[in-house]
């Protein structure tokens, strides 16, 4: 009865070790506005990483992107790399499969950024525009990998 | 020699196999467009979109790059194996006078032999054509599998008619 005890704890261990996943702090004043409209099946998330001077990521969290309306705070005039996830698991099979997109950003003062996230169908899409405050109309950003980063700083 | 009948049937399965399969893979994508008529799975597939070619040329210089360019890692396993596939899509974009080709191809990085000459930048997957066919309309012509592409031409259906959205390269 032990053994199956330790057996089982021993594996919920091992599950809760495999995700390294950790909320974003998310305690900035929030400057990007996430709209995610995500098909049921699949889950959505964002994780967000601080670029150093080297180009180096560095994990600070994730948000769940699974309800909408999601609120983030970045920091200002400083380059991050969010990573889009979405993950969605076989129907027959244990086998989980994972999808996106990732951009640098560097959020400018004055501005924020309005992201729509949607899933459905297998397509997705990630768009994000930048807008001045109280003003409707604003610029879609490229999407900028993480290579680009020299030219991008 | 009690064995004999296998031995045929396996020998009779290589024979066909290689005769199907081992035929050599496009090297560009004019062999490619020549090739897909004839093989099993090939599909062709002409519309026409009310957009000008200028515009269906800008969609797909945009999205190609930022949907397709991507690796992918599947991983299997089962009883006494473990399987692990890296595969790197690239996508490129010609532009010519009055025509547009958007090219994809998948190059297996790990975990699948390559038993044909792969053409740089891997084996071909899907080519699409568009020409111009007047002020406001765009005749599109895509070449591709007719199996594992869906997503795919899905989405670049839409590119060609303005829409966006990626595909998911996880599920072809």
């Amino acid at each position: 009865m032990n053994n199956k005890i330790f057996f089982v704890f021993s594996f919920l261990l091992l599950l809760t070790g495999c995700s390294n996943l950790k909320t974003y702090p998310n305690d900035l004043t929030k400057n990007v506005f996430v709209k995610a409209k995500i098909e049921s099946g699949v889950k959505a998330r964002v994780d967000i990483f601080e670029v150093n001077k080297k180009c180096e990521g560095e994990y600070v969290g994730t948000v769940k992107l699974d309800e909408t309306n999601k609120n983030i705070g970045l920091k200002k005039s400083k380059l991050s790399y969010l990573d889009f996830r979405f993950i969605s698991s076989g129907f027959f099979s244990s086998s989980t499969s994972s999808s996106g997109l990732s951009t640098l950003i560097k959020p400018r003062k004055g501005y924020h950024y309005d992201v729509s996230v949607s899933y459905e169908d297998n397509i997705y899409d990630v768009e994000i525009r930048e807008k001045r405050r109280k003003r409707k109309k604003g610029r879609e950003l490229k999407i900028i990998p993480l290579y680009e980063c020299r030219q991008f700083r | 020699m009690r064995n004999s009948p296998l031995v045929l049937s396996v020998i009779t399965l290589l024979i066909f196999l290689s005769g199907c399969a081992l035929g050599p893979h496009p090297q560009n994508t004019a062999e490619f467009r020549k090739a897909l008529p004839d093989s099993m799975f090939g599909k062709k597939e002409t519309f026409f979109v009310k957009r000008n070619i200028k515009q269906v040329a800008n969609s797909f210089k945009k999205m190609a790059p930022k949907c397709l360019r991507k690796r992918v890692t599947s991983t299997s396993s089962g009883y006494m194996h473990y399987q692990v596939v890296v595969t790197d899509y690239n996508p490129s974009v010609v532009l010519r006078k009055n025509h547009v080709e958007l090219a994809l191809q998948q190059d297996h990085i790990q975990g699948v032999m390559n038993v044909t000459k792969k053409p740089r930048g891997g084996y071909y997957m899907l080519v699409t054509d568009a020409f111009r066919a007047g002020k406001n309309k765009t005749k599109i012509d895509m070449y591709y599998a007719s199996v594992g592409s869906d997503s795919i031409v899905k989405a670049i259906k839409g590119w060609a008619n303005g829409k966006k959205g990626c595909p998911d390269m996880t599920k072809l």
